[in-house]
């Protein structure tokens, strides 16, 4: 079995004038596995996306697919790559078929049963003969990644993927993505906003903070690791005080919480029980213990802010 | 690769209206001109008589039409391409930028023939509805057999393919470093009209490539001077080779950010 990475990331660096916009990046994607790219507005993943399928030049570093240098063997590189990058832009004028022919003339062995095959799988079967300045957003959507995935590739890197998708595409498409991935082996890198949709599609994520790499691994130990949870105590409202007190002395932070009664603590799971044995002796009425699980949004928003 | 490529450019041109639209004010413009048409009358500086003299005679609005078509076609084949992000999609693909730049050239040389053989058509079609075929093509006080007539038409306007393409190289090199399409339009157009306005000065014409887009054939078809060919060509070979050199190196290098 091939076990070289289907992407490498050597110090990969992007210097415009003296400003470093993506430092030092060095991680691997292994063939299989969805891989989120988070990071806010400006944090150099677009620019890094650009990098890694030979828009713009790299300042300093390499990036390898498997295993071709994509500035020193870009044709041999690129071939093992399908990708969105920023919006789907086609041609407007011509026909979602029409454009998948286009594309389809620059690579070699695509037929034209798999552009009829890649057309099902995106579900624009009905409209594919319509011009592409009729479909909606995300019908373009659907048709960029028709023609990314035309050839194959081992690599498969979507830049805002569920951008203008309805909950139903969004749903197919989080799950062609994890089948594409887990059942055929594809590498595929998403870069993404919508930090829910990276939750349930990633297998791991890195987080991009001002063009460095802050963070790296599995999405469960991103969310979960380390972290206390928060957990929601409501008491009866007459007795909030009192209990906000026998917290206290259990050292337990508790968060500031809007509704009367209720009580936001950050602690670990293991320790709910007790907390509930405190309370229910001191004689405080508990009405619900509710653990509200760390988010990705959560982790993103922790780390981003350590970061700044 | 290469035969591919330049499919996707020829199906982009047929499927656009620019073509269709550039065809039929070519059309207008020798309606206009001839419908009316009086030979050595005030109102017009022409006094052929046959309407097969009409594509040799009237190769000059030719050339001032193809300075305006040339930089739009170009503009939106490059500069546009790149701000709506649909180059970008290409390049991701197994194609060197030499590859797609080159088959992006040969679509205008496409482009300029079927301009050139459209005008020679419409002129010889509308030149003879309104004046009759003729007994001879006439040319610079001269008349010709009506073979002989045809040749020049065809060797006059196939001659003017030469300067422009070399303009057609120097619109490429201002898209590929301006990326946006009404600057290199705009642009073009200027300088070549800078270039028209500057003929009058007979020690720098040669020179110009504005000059050589009007009046290149005139050394072959007209009075003809080897000499004055050559050197008219090499100059054309000159403008041809830089800006190639310029277009080639510049969008190998350019960095793609739309």
């Amino acid at each position: 079995m091939d076990q070289m990475p289907v992407v490498q990331l050597r110090h990969a660096t992007k210097r415009i004038g003296s400003k470093n916009i993506v430092n030092d990046l060095s991680f691997d994607i292994p063939a299989g596995e969805v891989f989120g790219f988070l990071g806010p507005n400006g944090a150099g993943k677009t620019t890094t996306i650009r990098m890694m399928v030979g828009l713009i030049k790299i300042s300093q570093g390499d990036i390898l697919i498997k295993g071709q240098s994509i500035t020193k063997n870009f044709n041999k590189a690129i071939q093992n790559v399908g990708a969105i990058v920023e919006n789907p832009d086609l041609y407007k004028y011509l026909t979602g078929y029409q454009n998948l022919k286009h594309y389809a003339r620059m690579v070699s062995g695509v037929t034209k049963a798999r552009i009829s095959e890649i057309v099902e799988i995106v579900g624009l079967k009905d409209r594919i003969h319509d011009k592409v300045k009729t479909y909606s957003l995300g019908m373009r959507q659907r048709l960029g990644i028709a023609q990314a995935l035309l050839h194959s590739p081992s690599l498969l890197i979507l830049d805002e993927p569920t951008n203008g998708l309805d909950p139903a595409g969004i749903h197919e498409l989080r799950n062609y993505l994890k089948r594409l991935a887990h059942e055929e082996g594809v590498a595929v890198f998403v870069s993404s906003h919508l930090l829910s949709e990276m939750e349930l599609m990633c297998d791991r994520v890195g987080v991009l903070q001002a063009g460095k790499l802050v963070s790296i691994q599995n999405i469960k130990d991103f969310v979960h690791k380390g972290g206390a949870s928060r957990v929601c105590v409501t008491v009866e409202p007459a007795q909030t005080e009192q209990a906000k007190r026998l917290i206290a002395s259990l050292n337990k932070i508790t968060l500031p919480e809007e509704n009367p009664g209720q009580l936001l603590i950050q602690m670990n799971k293991d320790e709910i029980p007790a907390v509930n044995r405190l309370l229910m002796d001191a004689g405080i009425q508990v009405y619900s213990i509710q653990m509200q699980e760390q988010t990705l949004e959560d982790k993103f928003l922790e780390i981003t802010e350590d970061k700044k | 690769m290469m035969i591919k490529l330049l499919k996707n450019e020829l199906y982009k041109l047929f499927r656009t209206k620019k073509l269709y639209v550039f065809a039929a004010i070519i059309l207008a413009v020798l309606m206009l001109n001839l419908y009316n048409y009086q030979p050595g009358s005030e109102s017009t500086i022409w006094t052929f008589t046959h309407g097969q003299s009409a594509p040799l005679v009237l190769i000059n609005i030719l050339s001032q039409f193809m300075v305006i078509f040339i930089p739009i076609f170009i503009g939106d084949s490059i500069a546009n391409e790149y701000r709506q992000g649909t180059l970008k999609l290409s390049l991701l693909r197994s194609i060197t930028r030499s590859q797609l730049m080159k088959a992006k050239i040969a679509s205008l040389f496409v482009f300029i023939s079927i301009m050139v053989l459209f005008f020679i058509i419409a002129s010889y079609v509308i030149g003879t509805y309104f004046l009759g075929w003729g007994n001879g093509t006439e040319y610079a006080g001269q008349l010709y057999t009506p073979i002989e007539g045809v040749l020049l038409t065809l060797g006059a306007n196939a001659l003017l393919i030469l300067p422009y393409m070399a303009y057609g190289m120097f619109v490429i090199s201002i898209a590929v470093l301006s990326s946006n399409m009404s600057l290199a339009v705009i642009s073009s157009l200027v300088i070549m009209t800078i270039g028209l306005n500057l003929n009058v000065f007979e020690s720098i014409a040669l020179y110009s490539l504005a000059y050589h887009i009007v009046y290149f054939h005139e050394s072959f078809v007209h009075t003809l001077d080897w000499q004055l060919a050559l050197q008219s060509t090499g100059i054309i070979a000159i403008y041809l080779t830089v800006f190639s050199v310029l277009s080639f190196c510049k969008f190998k290098k350019k960095e793609i950010l739309y």
